[in-house]
């Protein structure tokens, strides 16, 4: 919770959870749990600062620039408590301070600023089920 | 960093291209210098509209149908030193491009490929699919007698893949089996597994469409067991042991389908266990029916 970690704290991306863009957003997953979780195109605009590193507070003051109002604080502030708490960001090495990420600029050109979003797919990914007579699938060898 | 041209077959992709060029052009990092070439394969739905709305992707047509004649057409108009190929239903992740083509560093691989995951599965198939991991290129490069480098998330060096002819446009299916065989027979221990380089595959499939896919790729290795019969044969014990195994797997699947209705297995594991059959069963009965027929032809 942002509320017991300092906002200012810089984050980055896991090395082991991968982005991909789409026209209306970004999904990622987390490849240790398997999880998808899906981001509208602001959320997204908020996650991509994470790969370069930033804190809550940065984040913020981006979304302010971005076109957001002190009303969209409470969702920019959930998602970033998502991002921590789900672990999909890790502190980021101590005295890497926060970078700016062009790329989340570029996302958000002519991009209407909108409520951000992040939600997690209900199952992870691969829950592989062994059969109980031959786990391998290869009919032909 | 070696210079790359993506190469896109596409027929009736309208639904799904957009996002795949989309997460194509988001990639983070990578080679800086790279082009993106889709070509179309005879779409009927308005793909070429949905592509040109993408700026500085090139688009070219090919006429002759199937994956094997677009890619030559991509291939012969790349101008890039490695080719990189994906499906027109799939989105790599941000870094995909860049992890994919770091094995070329080493001046000793000529193939390499990705890891390919599957994008939310829903369905008792799409599950199926995911977690038998038919599109697996970590299984797929030493999987017997024919590994390969399954063509939705491969790249190649260009020379290469020019020196042994291209890609077989008489393939329909397989087509990236055999690519692969021919190349590792010039270059044998040459491929690489790139595990970094994260693509989704975008899967939706009903019952039917696994049995016709199943039925594809039985088609395709019987191709394979009779283009290659001189290296590997094909023989009696071989035809016991696939009937043994889909005996096998249809009892588990009635025995798992009943403890599910009778509540003591769980559902997805019964799902899981009659795709499984399924699969088994038309992928041999493709596999039975091609490499008969190719027989007799060959006799006749």
């Amino acid at each position: 919770m942002l509320t017991k970690e300092p906002k200012t704290r810089t984050y980055v991306f896991r090395s082991d959870v991968v982005a991909t863009v789409l026209n209306d957003g970004a999904v990622l997953l987390d490849l240790e749990t398997k999880y998808f979780y899906r981001l509208n195109r602001t959320g997204w605009m908020i996650a991509q600062l994470f790969e370069a590193g930033t804190s809550a507070e940065g984040a913020w003051q981006r979304c302010l620039g971005w076109g957001s109002s002190e009303a969209d604080r409470a969702a920019v502030e959930a998602l970033c408590e998502t991002l921590i708490g789900e672990r999909l960001v890790e502190e980021a090495p101590e005295g890497n301070a926060a970078q700016v990420a062009a790329g989340a600029d570029e996302t958000s050109n002519g991009a209407a600023w909108t409520t951000p979003t992040i939600e997690r797919q209900a199952e992870p990914l691969q829950k592989v089920i062994i059969s109980a007579f031959d786990p391998s699938v290869p009919l032909v060898e | 960093m070696p210079s790359v041209s993506v190469v896109l077959p596409a027929y009736n992709a309208a639904a799904t291209i957009g996002d795949t060029l989309q997460a194509l052009l988001g990639q983070s990092c990578g080679p800086s210098d790279r082009e993106i070439i889709v070509v179309d394969n005879g779409s009927t739905d308005g793909t070429p509209d949905v592509v040109a709305r993408y700026p500085g992707v090139r688009l070219l047509h090919e006429s002759t149908r199937g994956p094997a004649a677009a890619r030559n057409c991509g291939l012969h108009q790349a101008a890039k030193d490695i080719i990189v190929h994906l499906d027109a239903d799939t989105l790599p992740a941000r870094t995909w491009l860049a992890r994919l083509v770091a094995p070329f560093d080493d001046p000793r691989v000529v193939l390499a490929g990705g890891r390919t995951l599957i994008f939310h599965p829903t369905t008792p198939v799409e599950r199926y699919i995911a977690g038998a991991g038919l599109y697996e290129t970590e299984r797929a490069i030493t999987r017997p007698p024919f590994p390969f480098v399954p063509s939705l998330n491969m790249a190649v060096r260009r020379s290469v893949a020019l020196e042994v002819g291209g890609w077989d446009v008489g393939l329909l299916t397989a087509e990236d089996v055999d690519f692969s065989h021919r190349v590792l027979k010039r270059y044998p221990d040459s491929i690489a597994y790139a595990r970094d380089a994260v693509l989704f595959h975008r899967v939706r499939a009903t019952p039917e469409q696994l049995i016709r896919l199943a039925d594809s790729y039985g088609r395709g290795v019987a191709a394979m067991y009779m283009r290659y019969r001189d290296e590997v044969r094909w023989d009696i014990v071989k035809t016991v042991k696939v009937r043994g195994r889909i005996g096998l797997r249809a009892i588990e699947a009635a025995a798992l389908r009943w403890g599910a209705a009778v509540r003591i297995v769980p559902p997805a594991r019964a799902d899981f266990s009659y795709c499984h059959y399924l699969w088994s069963r038309h992928f041999a009965r493709g596999f039975f029916t091609y490499y008969r027929r190719a027989q007799w032809e060959a006799r006749a």
